[in-house]
């Protein structure tokens, strides 16, 4: 997607030192929300009968 | 020389008078109000800023042609079987200036370089009664600084008097309700896109309703049609050699996310809606339109209800091939995420100035059948390095999730000068499949990574062919995160040992 990005591309952004305890002890949490957006993808992939048999019309 | 077989010209100003008069023609017009399509070619044609008009009569359009063959020229009553053609220019010339130019005078002023600067495109001109608006090539809406992107449009040829004339559009033209209706011009103004980019069949509207309408008639006619339901439309695209992504509204979680998965690659999204009355929500029946582009509002905002923050969540508005309306019409989001409400072009029938309004119901991608995996696939996975990137990087983080192919990957990296030179030889001269889906990292609007997957795989295998990292200082943290093992706690297996086998 051609974005309007905010800043210029290619600008390196200064990383702070990796914190691992705090990416331990976030992990549990962020790991469920992970799983519930795979599964919430899985759901949308999933066509309903209902919609088959509409006709377009206008 | 057979004096019927002449070609008349006519080179009018650009006002609203003589557009009506270019294109009605009152013998046949049956229409009892204002045209809305005349309305809107007026409109958009002056923020194209058009000044001149030429009409090209008799002009023979083989879509017509095949439309004719199917279902007019078997009506009693006598339709003519040529059109003609209305071109737009916005630059300024004469009738004697056009005619210096057929007999390629060096003197004269107007030069082939001179009308391709200023053409505006065609609108082809059925004798129909009312469905006067046949098949119509118009050049997009000015950029504006990038806030306007079109990818859903190709190149077009149009023969002018000699002249290869070039227009970068998507053919649009209007149903006439006999040989197709909304969803059948949808699908063919699709399909117009869908061949450029995939070399797929680019089928008529009368064999796309004819096709679409071959196993599926639940007790309808196929002609004249009134409409197509969404067994028919898919079945028309594998027709063509193309497979549907077919999806319902009411589970779509990101819609911008959706749609700009395969409509940055050019694909366009065939679009179901419920019109709404504006005045009291009431459901006015249900129509098609294919989306053709887009426009973005400054940057993605941190929406709270999606299930990843997206570059797509700064589109404050489609532009949509709506037959009712007119080429590119608008077609604004209340929230990008999910729209409860759609503003259309279409005029109220009150008269009051308002739109008519709409809401989702279905979406349909036409897509090529070696891109197995879809855009859900690729989030589902994508979701896991976002939480992991993001306690790694202590940045909040925005990415860009499209399809694309390995030669859009090569030619952008070959020409990005920004990227650190061993990560371009790297990608340069990497194999990678000719379809793959992009998953790009950005921190700040900066570009810091990309996840790439392969779409000819299978769902149940290991899709994420390759990460590449724009910077060493990234790929570092990335290596320093995997020594303390933290990728173990959130990635699947299957990814946690791609990771550690890219950086063994």
């Amino acid at each position: 997607m051609a974005a309007n990005k905010g800043g210029k591309e290619g600008k390196m952004i200064r990383m702070e030192p990796l914190d691992v305890e705090k990416c331990l002890r976030e992990a549990s949490q962020r790991l469920e929300r992970a799983k519930r957006v795979q599964k919430q993808m899985q759901d949308q992939q999933k066509v309903s009968q209902e919609i088959l048999t509409l006709e377009f019309s206008v | 020389m057979d004096r019927d077989r002449n070609l008349h010209l006519k080179v009018v100003d650009f006002s609203p008078g003589n557009l009506k008069s270019a294109v009605i023609d009152q013998s046949l017009f049956l229409a009892s109000k204002e045209k809305s399509h005349l309305i809107y070619f007026q409109d958009y044609l002056q923020e194209l800023e058009c000044k001149k008009i030429v009409i090209e009569n008799p002009y023979v359009d083989g879509d017509y042609l095949d439309d004719y063959s199917a279902y007019y020229v078997k009506c009693f009553k006598n339709y003519e079987r040529k059109c003609k053609r209305v071109h737009f220019f916005s630059e300024e010339f004469s009738d004697d200036e056009l005619k210096g130019f057929l007999i390629n005078n060096d003197t004269n002023k107007l030069n082939k370089d001179i009308l391709q600067q200023g053409y505006l495109g065609f609108t082809v001109i059925r004798p129909l009664p009312d469905a006067i608006i046949g098949r119509t090539a118009l050049k997009t809406y000015p950029s504006d600084g990038g806030r306007r992107n079109f990818p859903c449009t190709r190149e077009y040829d149009v023969g002018f008097l000699g002249a290869e004339l070039k227009i970068r559009s998507l053919a649009f033209q209007e149903q006439d309700t006999v040989l197709a209706a909304c969803a059948t011009t949808a699908l063919w103004s699709a399909l117009h896109k869908t061949t450029d980019l995939f070399g797929s069949k680019l089928l008529t509207p009368s064999k796309i309703t004819a096709s679409a309408s071959r196993h599926f008639l639940f007790g309808n006619r196929a002609f004249p049609s009134h409409g197509l339901n969404m067994f028919q439309l898919c079945q028309a695209i594998k027709e063509v050699g193309l497979e549907p992504e077919l999806r319902n509204y009411d589970k779509i979680a990101d819609f911008a996310g959706f749609i700009n998965g395969y409509l940055s690659y050019g694909i366009p999204v065939i679009l179901g809606l419920v019109l709404q009355n504006p005045h009291n929500s009431s459901p006015l029946g249900l129509h098609a339109v294919t989306i053709a582009g887009y426009s973005l509002v400054g940057n993605a905002k941190m929406i709270r209800n999606a299930p990843i923050p997206l570059v797509a969540h700064a589109v404050d508005k489609y532009y949509v091939h709506d037959d009712y309306v007119g080429p590119f019409s608008r077609l604004t989001l209340d929230n990008p995420v999910k729209p409860q409400k759609l503003i259309t072009g279409w005029p109220c029938n009150c008269g009051c100035g308002q739109k008519l309004h709409a809401i989702p119901k279905t979406i349909i991608v036409p897509v090529y059948h070696k891109i197995r995996i879809t855009y859900e696939d690729v989030v589902g996975i994508v979701a896991y390095f976002h939480e992991l990137f993001e306690v790694v990087f202590n940045y909040k983080l925005t990415w860009d999730i499209f399809l694309s192919n390995v030669n859009q990957l090569k030619n952008e990296f070959h020409a990005n000068n920004d990227i650190e030179s061993s990560q371009k030889i790297n990608v340069l001269m990497h194999n990678y499949p000719r379809y793959i889906w992009k998953a790009k990292l950005f921190i700040e609007g900066n570009p810091i990574l990309e996840l790439i997957f392969d779409s000819t795989d299978i769902q149940r295998g290991m899709f994420l062919d390759d990460i590449i990292f724009y910077y060493n200082e990234v790929k570092r943290i990335v290596k320093e995160s995997i020594d303390n093992n933290i990728d173990k706690k959130y990635l699947p297996n299957a990814y946690k040992l791609f990771l550690r086998k890219l950086f063994a």
